[in-house]
């Protein structure tokens, strides 16, 4: 039973963000509330890009990773910060002396500084996600234990480049190749890039990454980030322009296509662009503009999305953001939708952060429900490099009237 | 009628005359209590009270932190002669919270230099200058010079200046940018990330008489006996 339905909801994910033809293959074959749950139970994309550390006046993914777009490895500082002020135990260990270029030793580096200096500036970092889903579903429930994520993750940054990439196992069920999913795990590499910024903040990179877009939260399975397609594998290949000018940051991508539909699926490969502007107001409120033109491809349809954002921390320990989209096009039949999700975020202790997510998408159509969800997240970092998850969806399909809830434990550990 | 007509003349002239005294009188009264009030201004210290500074740190990758503290003390009182103020604002550097205590740590001990000698431990503007500003009303948008001591450095800064009459006294709001390497403070560097050498400082307080303060003072003092 859980296989089956591991693989309907595959199917049915696919059929969702691939537009009409698939959705067919969806209506005949899986039942209604299927639908209302899909984007809950596949793999996320490497570490989380945490949006709630704007009430620690961190406004920009680059303070703690790697990546423009946040997400995946983190830095020297980011790692500092995870160990000496994000978790719980970490609050008065010894920190690298002040004016500090790296810090190879110590609980916040790889392996726990076992490696020390050995590395030369190469910098490693292992994801491991081990999960716990339990699904409710009207007359019935399903529950699968499985590793989210399994990746070796490295960068090297000297005299304002960057050479990014990261290798690991796409669990099974999970995989797509020419349009079929694998029922075993696969190879990938969900990013792999080189960058380049001057002092003067312009900067590019070419490579495999996720176009920025309006907030990357760290579930993705949030509305804006499945509907929009920002989810796992959404990745492209292309080149990314972006000009840190004061307070505002502008970036732009150039794409030929995903990087999955490259590699895989030429029929899907199609022109794409995106452009996202932010505007950090003060330390602790951003102002956010976005929008993505995908071009058609063989087998969907021309799309894009336009939305803005806005995140405010009004104390120290509390963070509001929420994001609203108009996804122009959602398929053949001319669909539109609109995607809005809210996230409050509050420290409620050292290292103990709750969540509160209200979400929305329109009906957009034959085959495109309105959906609402509420999610609620309890997230732990007892100790440097762990963080224990725990979250709870609440989710109605309005036009089906079908209400799921589903349970996710998740250890992450990013060593 | 003439008669009548003639009474009336002389009676309106007792009370023109009457009245141009009474109006003198009244006219020198105001002058002289105006006159005197000017004096009181020109001599009374004005005290900083409710007093905010914050300071913007903006980070070389982009975006920002803010270093904020209330611990602004200090007197000013008005020059007769222009707008300019004698005394000083003295900031306690040793509460500035960045909002994390390890940069807390690296900004009061690496940077700032706190324990190192005497002083070090505040900032302080002195000598305040007011330009574009009535010299009898100085309310309004005009701009302030000063002279910045920070870090054992005495150097003259100057920015925007806002003031704003609120209730017995003025509620002034300026800005200034302060370069690190004035001060010959190190720009600050910690694991890749760093602040860049030129900071935004902005100091707003309530400008009370000293006695307004004083009164205050007493009513708090009193409003927390009470709560005890």
């Amino acid at each position: 039973m859980i296989a089956t339905t591991h693989n309907s909801l595959s199917r049915a994910t696919e059929a969702r963000r691939h537009g009409a033809r698939s959705l067919t293959i969806l209506r005949d074959s899986v039942s209604p509330w299927l639908v209302a749950v899909i984007g809950v139970l596949l793999p996320i994309s490497t570490a989380s890009a945490e949006p709630m550390f704007l009430a620690k006046q961190y406004t920009r993914c680059t303070a703690c990773h790697y990546s423009p777009t946040g997400g995946g490895l983190l830095t020297p500082y980011g790692r500092l910060l995870s160990h000496r002020e994000l978790s719980t135990g970490g609050g008065t260990a010894t920190a690298p002396a002040a004016g500090e270029e790296d810090a190879p030793r110590g609980e916040q580096a790889f392996l726990y500084g076992a490696l020390g200096s050995a590395l030369g500036p190469v910098h490693l970092g292992v994801e491991l996600r081990p999960s716990h889903l339990r699904i409710g579903f009207p007359g019935g429930s399903a529950s699968k234990d499985f590793v989210m994520n399994a990746d070796l993750i490295a960068a090297v940054q000297k005299k304002g480049w960057t050479a990014y990439g990261s290798v690991g196992r796409e669990p099974a069920n999970s995989a797509i190749r020419e349009g079929r999913t694998l029922p075993d795990a696969a190879f990938i590499s969900y990013e792999h890039w080189i960058g380049y910024e001057t002092e003067d903040g312009l900067g590019f990179r070419a490579g495999r990454f996720l176009p920025a877009y309006g907030i990357r939260f760290s579930d993705h399975s949030a509305y804006s980030r499945t509907y929009l397609d920002l989810d796992r594998n959404d990745q492209v290949y292309g080149v990314e322009v972006s000009d840190t000018m004061g307070p505002s940051l502008l970036q732009v991508m150039l794409s030929p296509g995903k990087a999955e539909a490259v590699l895989h699926d030429n029929r899907r490969r199609g022109f794409s662009t995106a452009g996202r502007w932010q505007l950090d107001v003060t330390p602790r409120a951003t102002l956010v503009g976005s929008a993505f033109y995908r071009h058609a491809t063989d087998l969907d349809p021309k799309s894009g999305a336009v939305g803005g954002a806005f995140g405010f921390a009004p104390a120290t320990r509390v963070t509001i953001w929420t994001e609203a989209d108009a996804n122009v096009q959602v398929a053949a039949r001319g669909g539109r939708t609109w995607v809005v999700v809210n996230e409050t975020s509050v420290e409620a202790y050292r290292g103990l952060w709750l969540k509160f997510s209200p979400q929305l998408r329109t009906a957009g159509g034959p085959g495109f429900p309105e959906l609402r969800r509420l999610a609620f997240e309890v997230d732990f970092l007892p100790r440097t490099h762990w963080n224990l998850g725990l979250s709870y969806y609440h989710d109605h399909n309005q036009t089906f009237d079908v209400t799921t809830s589903t349970l996710l434990l998740q250890l992450h550990a990013y060593l | 009628m003439t008669f009548l007509l003639l009474r009336a003349t002389e009676a309106q002239r007792h009370r023109a005359k009457k009245f141009l005294l009474c109006a003198s009188v009244s006219l020198w009264l105001v002058s002289a209590i105006a006159g005197f009030a000017l004096v009181a201004a020109a001599g009374t210290p004005w005290l900083p009270t409710q007093g905010r500074v914050r300071v913007t740190c903006p980070l070389t990758i982009g975006g920002s932190f803010e270093a904020k503290t209330t611990a602004l003390r200090g007197s000013l009182t008005a020059s007769a002669s222009h707008p300019s103020y004698d005394g000083s604002l003295v900031v306690d550097l040793r509460t500035i919270d960045t909002g994390i205590r390890l940069r807390n740590d690296h900004l009061r001990e690496k940077y700032l230099e706190v324990d190192k000698a005497p002083g070090y431990d505040t900032a302080t503007l002195s000598e305040i200058d007011l330009k574009g500003l009535s010299p009898d009303a100085p309310k309004g948008k005009g701009t302030f010079s000063g002279s910045f001591m920070l870090h054992g450095t005495r150097k003259t800064v100057g920015g925007p200046v806002e003031i704003r009459e609120a209730g017995a006294g003025f509620l002034v709001k300026a800005s200034f940018p302060v370069n690190l390497s004035d001060y010959n403070i190190p720009v600050p560097r910690y694991l890749g990330l760093g602040v860049k050498n030129t900071v935004q400082v902005e100091v707003t307080f309530l400008a009370a008489p000293e006695q307004a303060s004083q009164l205050r003072s007493l009513r708090f003092v009193g409003q927390a006996t009470a709560t005890r």
